[in-house]
């Protein structure tokens, strides 16, 4: 049995205090206890954003990969080695602009990827300009007069391409407590350990 | 937005009697945000255990992962005419 100290290690993410980060992070690595599974079972594919950092903060196999390809990479993954569980975690400009393509084709395909979208409604790494999910009107250094633009509804999208999982999560365990928040990417994890796509927002 | 603003206008989907396995139920809620003038719904939309991945379909993969395949299966001559089939 694994514990949440072997997907540890003593590297300090350099997210800001308070980032929703931190929630994601320790709701991952608890699901992968809670799920059974050692380092070695498995394998993160990131790829260019503030939480895409993750697998620097972890003891696990990872792959910090490229801007939009994080999906493309670890289905290359899972196809070359399908006995791991392959986990994404990338945000919402690398999961639904650059990447939406990918997104599209990984639940209509139904491969076995975990994909976990960060979706912070903001290109945060780069300083804030506005993603495919910022509230209409929203003023950033890209829209100074707000933003014109009605927002991307990921899940739906993923729902009518014929996802197999689709799930919302808050990024907090300050919210509710762990009971309510944690349990949901817990059983994620344990439930479906390769039945297909789980996206989870 | 910070953490207070999503405690106040989110809600579980587990305590409304949703069912994960409906998906034309999950449709409109997932259509709740954004788009809606409600709270934010969180918790699972749709679970459906019974369809294929793709890689369970995939023939070559039913020997094992193909990482622990051996790298050559044919003979190095079979891969050569096909080589020559495409240069
Ligand atoms: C091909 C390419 N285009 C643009 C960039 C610049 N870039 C890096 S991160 C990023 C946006 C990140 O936003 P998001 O995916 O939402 O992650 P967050 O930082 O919000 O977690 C962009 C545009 C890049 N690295 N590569
Ligand atoms: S800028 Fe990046 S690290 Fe800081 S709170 Fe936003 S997502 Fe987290
Ligand atoms: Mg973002």
């Amino acid at each position: 049995m694994s514990t949440v100290q072997d997907f540890s290690n003593d590297i300090r993410p350099t997210w800001c205090p308070g980032c929703g980060n931190y929630g994601i992070w320790n709701a991952i690595k608890r699901a992968l206890v809670a799920a059974e599974l050692e380092p070695r079972d498995v394998m993160m594919v990131t790829g260019i954003g503030c939480g895409s950092k993750m697998p620097n903060y972890m003891h696990i196999p990872g792959l910090n990969g490229l801007y939009g390809r994080t999906l493309a990479l670890a289905t290359g993954y899972k196809l070359a080695n399908h006995g791991k569980k392959v986990i994404t975690v990338h945000g919402d400009g690398d999961g639904y602009s650059m990447g939406g393509n990918h997104l599209m084709h990984t639940v209509r395909r139904n491969i076995g990827i975990v994909d976990i979208i960060q979706d912070n409604h903001v290109y945060a790494l780069t300083r804030g300009q506005y993603s495919p999910t910022s509230r209409s009107g929203w003023v950033t250094r890209t829209s100074p007069e707000g933003t014109i633009e009605k927002p991307l509804n990921p899940l739906a999208m993923a729902l009518t391409q014929g996802a197999t999982f689709v799930a919302r999560s808050f990024g907090c365990c300050r919210i509710g407590g762990p009971d309510r928040q944690g349990a949901q990417p817990s059983r994620l994890c344990a439930d479906r350990r390769d039945a297909g796509v789980c996206f989870v927002q | 937005m910070g953490y207070e603003w999503y405690r106040d206008n989110t809600y579980q989907l587990t305590d409304t009697g949703h069912d994960s396995n409906d998906r034309m139920a999950a449709i409109e809620r997932a259509l709740e945000y954004p788009g809606g003038e409600g709270k934010i719904p969180l918790g699972i939309f749709y679970q459906n255990n019974d369809t294929p991945s793709y890689e369970e379909q995939v023939p070559v993969l039913e020997a094992g992962p193909l990482a622990d395949q051996p790298l050559r299966k044919y003979p190095i001559e079979k891969y050569r005419e096909l080589l020559d089939e495409l240069f």
